[in-house]
């Protein structure tokens, strides 16, 4: 809160607590910038990691994350599409992000459908193709957007960050992200179970096609409400599980919960770091990928959680 | 009542892998599945679980048709012992083993102090319990085969359909986990078919078998009784001396 100027903001948070009138510069920096700001942060971190360690689980590999079914392309191209779109009204770009990153998992899973197979792989090899065409597209957007100002902005948001921040879009955000934790952790014994052969855990009882399908449509839900807001925050979802997994172990009852607090805490900080690094704030999101590309070497080469 | 299967026909493409199977599996016996490598042991261990559909044909599980019985309820009449399984990193063996207890539970339960103690009783029948604690990929092959048996018992089934389970054991583990099995089936009047290789382990073990060969099913009955020179012959197209020993119990020979 008292990061970067306007440092004694956190003092006179008792006033604000107190009921006294918003009318101090400082007491609105507080209210309307940074208090929602932190949420926003601790809440897209959140779920962020929780979705990232659901993937690694479900998909039983340390270096799944939600772009494997094409959310993030989604997204991205949905933002493109709201940037450039002829007419304005507010939250439009977050409102075509969401609605493409729902459909890109969508289509993912109608292809794999289409397959008749319920191998995970087929679902793998969905998201690839679903991602790869968003992206077409998203590049097709940027060819024809206006070079002067559609063009930086597509960019700008595809890089990620917590400048769109207020009230609406993080209690929005912890009205999605903290139930979803709550269910996440109560089924953390089946998604332990998901650990075996799928034929396996038939055999115990697990439908298992139907509640991987389910589990992953809640993150992906969760992931593209986050990205839709944040834009792409790579990364936290790739590293956060891996931080959990070396302080905790492998298999622990708080998993998910610490998973969550650890990827709130880390994009809190990173965004703390984006907003004072410069004159000008940067990007969050090159931050975390600038971050999280040596972390995931250093876990690679010397922790060997991967 | 039993697993009873009637016309059973499966292919892979154009290559008819079980061709008109009927047999009955009853509680309380040991059942040896024999044959050669590809002769549908595995594939028809797969079809009773569902995890295959047959092309044509029935399997009624205690007068059930199986493909009326819900995944859930499956799980409750019949449990699976795989020839291994992959060593899940991190977890422990008793967790491994309460996973069994997944049938009777619903889909927020987490598994309660009474899942443990059942998953605990049954290492102990086992004479495993001192491993409970240990890490799965930690213990040996034995170990492991006899933490996945644990695992079966726990689910509290009428049968138990087990593939290949000593077939990466040591000839004192075959023998081991083999007596266990033996005795499970007798004392908890469960029906348990194994997928097994040799024949002497079946007479020694098991008081039924099932001999495949073509696709088909060519003899089923007492062990002792269908396992002679000229059945064995039939199945594995190779000469075999069927020899008494001193403790009655017959054995093959080259």
């Amino acid at each position: 809160m008292s990061i970067n100027q306007y440092k004694n903001v956190f003092m006179n948070l008792h006033r604000l607590i107190l009921g006294e009138t918003i009318s101090d510069p400082t007491i609105l920096i507080l209210y309307k910038v940074r208090l929602p700001r932190i949420l926003l942060a601790s809440f897209v971190g959140a779920g962020l990691a929780i979705s990232g360690l659901v993937f690694q689980q479900v998909f039983k590999n340390p270096i799944a994350s939600p772009d494997i079914l094409g959310v993030t392309s989604g997204a991205s191209f949905g933002a493109a599409l709201g940037i450039v779109l002829p007419f304005e009204f507010p939250g439009i770009i977050q409102i075509c992000a969401f609605i493409f990153g729902m459909l890109a998992v969508t289509i993912a899973y109608g292809l794999k459908k289409a397959s008749k197979d319920n191998n995970i792989l087929y679902l793998v090899l969905s998201g690839i193709i679903v991602s790869a065409f968003f992206s077409a597209l998203l590049s097709m957007i940027k060819y024809l957007a206006d070079p002067y100002e559609q063009l930086p902005s597509i960019v700008f948001w595809s890089m990620g960050g917590l400048y769109r921040a207020n009230w609406t879009n993080a209690i929005g955000c912890g009205l999605v992200v903290i139930p979803s934790i709550f269910i996440i952790n109560s089924l953390r014994f089946k998604l332990k179970m998901l650990s075996l052969n799928d034929d396996m855990a038939k055999t115990m009882g697990m439908e298992v096609s139907k509640f991987r399908n389910c589990i992953l449509c809640l993150v992906s839900f969760v992931v593209c409400f986050c990205v839709s807001i944040s834009g792409t925050i790579s990364w936290i979802a790739l590293i956060v599980p891996h931080i959990t997994r070396i302080i905790l172990g492998y298999k622990n009852k708080n998993i998910y919960w610490i998973a969550s607090i650890i990827g709130a805490t880390t994009l809190i900080l990173l965004d703390d770091v984006a907003r004072c690094i410069s004159t000008t704030e940067i990007p969050v999101g090159i931050l975390t990928a600038a971050i999280g590309a040596p972390v995931l070497g250093y876990l690679l080469i010397f922790k060997k959680t991967i | 009542m039993n697993i009873k299967i009637e016309n059973l026909f499966f292919s892979y493409n154009d290559n008819n892998i079980l061709e008109n199977i009927n047999l009955e599996f009853k509680r309380g016996n040991m059942y040896a599945l024999l044959g050669r490598n590809g002769s549908g042991k595995t594939t028809l261990i797969k079809l009773i679980l569902g995890m295959l559909t047959a092309k044509r044909g029935v399997i009624c599980i205690e007068g059930k048709n199986s493909k009326k019985i819900v995944t859930k309820e499956l799980s409750k009449l019949i449990a699976y012992v795989p020839q291994s399984e992959e060593a899940i990193y991190g977890i422990k063996v008793i967790e491994l083993v309460v996973m069994g207890r997944n049938p009777y539970l619903n889909l927020f339960d987490m598994p309660s102090c009474k899942e443990y103690e059942l998953a605990q009783k049954a290492l102990e029948d086992l004479g495993i319990g001192h491993l409970s604690q240990k890490n799965y990929c930690e213990i040996s092959g034995g170990e492991r085969q006899l933490v996945l048996i644990a695992r079966a018992l726990v689910q509290n089934t009428k049968y138990i359909l087990m593939d290949e389970p000593i077939s990466n054991l040591d000839i004192r583990n075959q023998h081991d986990v083999l007596e266990k099995i033996k005795n499970i089936a007798k004392n908890f009047n469960i029906g348990i078919v194994i997928s097994i290789h040799d024949p002497n382990l079946a007479m020694r073990y098991c008081n039924r078998a099932v001999l495949l060969s073509g696709a088909k099913v060519i003899h089923i009955g007492k062990t002792e009784e269908i396992l002679s020179k000229q059945s064995l012959l039939e199945v594995y197209d190779m000469k075999f001396e069927v020899l008494n020993s001193k403790n009655g119990i017959n054995f093959v020979s080259l």
